[in-house]
């Protein structure tokens, strides 16, 4: 569990709270007494649900899949993790709870938010999958480590035998779907969580396309080189090639692309954006990721349990607020919800 | 702090350009797989397009077509478009979807596509404008119903095709008098946009007082068009010209209250009381400057108590 909360300025906006600071202070049973207080994702959601007045106990059970976002692109390095795991936290400061799945056999998002994969003993998603295919007894509530408190964030981790996932969905009937079925036989404890975040890898396998069945709109992480906008092709392929075999099932997968990566004085990165805005103008994200030191500073090489997302580590950097508004457009772009309440 | 970057902020000041001709690959949209096959749906899924204005569907008419649809099968698989998982809606064919209902059938050939909300109720409004079959005051509601979905007036004429001016007529229904609207409930085809924005227009030009009169000359007239005795296009000038006749006959009323004031047999001057005032006027010369100053005095004393 990592004990993480923001002070009063983030928390008033994450609540999106007008009001003075001492009133916002009222909304927090323990902590009106004291200056200065840390806020954690599990108070911000607490205080939400406060002012829209709603009883949790009085609200149905979710017994929908929560919107999926899939961090996408068919190339390396071009910040799916940062990115994944930096929406994942703003998403759970914001009130939401959130389930991250690490889908990339590298595990960078595992390291991301501090787990050793190397030490560690990790159940994966491909285990879990496994394991549903052949009807053998798994559990979810084991193979999910609890980052925030109070189910606020929660992962499925990853490690490097993430990879012999390929090997065993070669030999399965419907494999592409395998991930979705997954899901919805699931469906109790995955809509415990208001939106589900995957961390994909960007090789072009079963393992990635099974991941992409699943959700209706993957998020592709375009960082701003020509090597980087070249890859665009494998994935508009990727993607031409699944919803063609599989459009008369009326699946179609759609595309949210955000630019990362962006310098002011790097004439390329100007010219990849105009390019990426020229070529896919209804499907980019208006938020453009700076090319950030705070971005590089996120994973400690020898200290790995300090780790943590830039929102984390440096909340009030340009850094975490171009994550902090993403993070706001994605609510929207996905129609994340609030424990099944849409807040407008 | 710095300000956040975004795309529109650097198009904007010209950082970077929206318009470059080289592009990279396209994804393809659902609409271009779309018109290659039809597939089967539950009709447990599918929910009728929520921008239909058409709100009756006659049983003799959809017994017709399901009866068609046995005999032949259907012809044309109806539009759809994905809303979520599992759910649909129509974006045409609302009639064939009905017709399987009847015939208990649990699929229906569909072909989907993509359309946003904006598009949904274009479609569900120009397919219907365009037919013979559906009242401008239906067409009035659903305009208004999907009104909002536009960011201007300009931009939702632009979608619809209609011009501007046109489709203020169709605005028009909103201004006419809760009576007159109920009575359009329950027959759309009463008044015509033209009629509606006549009415609008004169009714918009009397006065407070008038109003009350050109009200009980708009239901005398509209009683009148339902015993077909007078045409939609004449009520308007029916109205005003009541509302004229009445304010005639009460300036007439008025003009009794002219009293004239007489020398020697000759009129010089008058007593008016009307709505704007009381006056009184005295031709010149007729009295001396002492009666001019008795008379400025006792209005003064008058006004003083």
């Amino acid at each position: 569990m990592r004990n993480f909360g923001v002070k009063l300025k983030l928390a008033k906006e994450f609540v999106g709270f007008v009001g003075s600071s001492s009133e916002f202070r009222t909304l927090f049973e323990k902590k009106g007494t004291q200056y200065h207080n840390i806020y954690s994702a599990l108070d911000i959601r607490n205080a939400r649900l406060k002012l829209l007045g709603v009883d949790l106990a009085a609200l149905p059970q979710q017994d929908k899949l929560p919107p999926i976002i899939n961090c996408r692109m068919a190339k390396g390095g071009t910040g799916k993790t940062t990115i994944c795991g930096g929406i994942a936290s703003a998403l759970s400061m914001f009130g939401y709870r959130v389930l991250m799945i690490d889908g990339d056999p590298q595990a960078s998002l595992t390291g991301l938010f501090g787990i050793n994969w190397a030490t560690e003993n990790i159940t994966h998603i491909g285990e879990l999958m496994l394991k549903f295919s052949r009807k053998e007894d798994y559990s979810l509530t084991e193979a999910v480590r609890p980052l925030y408190e109070g189910k606020m964030l929660d992962l499925i981790a990853a490690d490097i035998s993430l990879v012999n996932t390929d090997s065993w969905l070669m030999g399965i009937t419907n494999r592409e779907f395998v991930f979705k079925k997954f899901l919805d036989a699931n469906v109790d404890f995955f809509s415990q969580y208001d939106v589900i975040l995957i961390d994909s890898a960007p090789s072009t396998n079963l393992l990635t396309n099974a991941l992409m069945c699943a959700c209706q709109k993957i998020l592709a992480v375009v960082w701003l080189d020509g090597q980087s906008l070249k890859a665009m092709q494998i994935l508009a392929s990727n993607v031409n090639e699944l919803n063609d075999a599989f459009h008369a099932m009326g699946f179609h997968l759609d595309v949210h692309i955000v630019a990362n990566g962006y310098h002011p004085s790097y004439s390329p990165c100007k010219d990849a954006l105009s390019t990426l805005i020229s070529s896919y103008a209804d499907k980019m994200n208006n938020t453009v990721i700076p090319h950030a030191v705070s971005f590089m500073k996120q994973v400690e090489l020898f200290k790995e349990e300090n780790s943590g997302t830039v929102l984390e580590r440096e909340p009030n950097s340009i850094a975490a607020r171009a994550i902090i508004d993403l993070a706001k457009s994605l609510v929207k772009e996905y129609g994340i919800k609030l424990s099944g309440i849409q807040v407008i | 702090m710095k300000k956040p970057i975004t795309v529109s902020g650097l198009v904007q000041s010209g950082v970077i350009q929206n318009n470059l001709n080289s592009t990279l690959p396209q994804f393809k949209s659902q609409s271009d797989f779309s018109n290659q096959i039809a597939i089967f749906l539950p009709l447990a899924q599918i929910q009728p397009n929520p921008y239909q204005p058409r709100s009756i569907f006659p049983d003799a008419e959809l017994n017709e077509l399901a009866a068609s649809i046995t005999e032949i099968g259907l012809i044309q698989p109806i539009a759809v478009r994905k809303v979520s998982d599992m759910a649909y809606q129509i974006i045409a064919g609302e009639r064939r979807f009905r017709a399987f209902k009847l015939l208990s059938k649990t699929e229906i050939p569909c072909v989907l596509f993509t359309a946003t909300d904006e598009d949904m109720a274009v479609m569900a409004i120009a397919e219907n404008v365009s037919r013979q079959d559906l009242s401008d005051y239906e067409i009035a509601k659903s305009i208004r119903t999907v009104e909002s979905l536009f960011p201007s007036r300009t931009r939702l004429a632009q979608a619809l095709g209609f011009q501007r001016e046109d489709m203020y007529r169709y605005f028009a229904y909103e201004a006419l008098p809760l009576f007159l609207l109920e009575k359009l409930e329950m027959n759309p085809r009463l008044l015509s946009r033209n009629a509606a924005a006549d009415i609008k227009r004169v009714l918009n030009k009397m006065s407070a007082e008038q109003s009350e009169i050109a009200l009980s000359a708009l239901t005398e007239a509209i009683a009148l068009l339902e015993a077909a005795q007078i045409d939609q296009t004449k009520i308007a000038s029916f109205i005003a010209t009541r509302v004229t006749q009445a304010t005639q006959a009460e300036t007439a009323t008025l003009n009794i209250q002219k009293q004239h004031f007489f020398l020697q047999d000759k009129k010089i001057g008058h007593f008016l009381s009307s709505e704007k005032g009381l006056e009184v006027k005295i031709s010149a010369g007729v009295l001396t400057d002492e009666k001019t100053t008795e008379l400025k005095k006792i209005l003064d004393d008058f006004f003083r108590v």
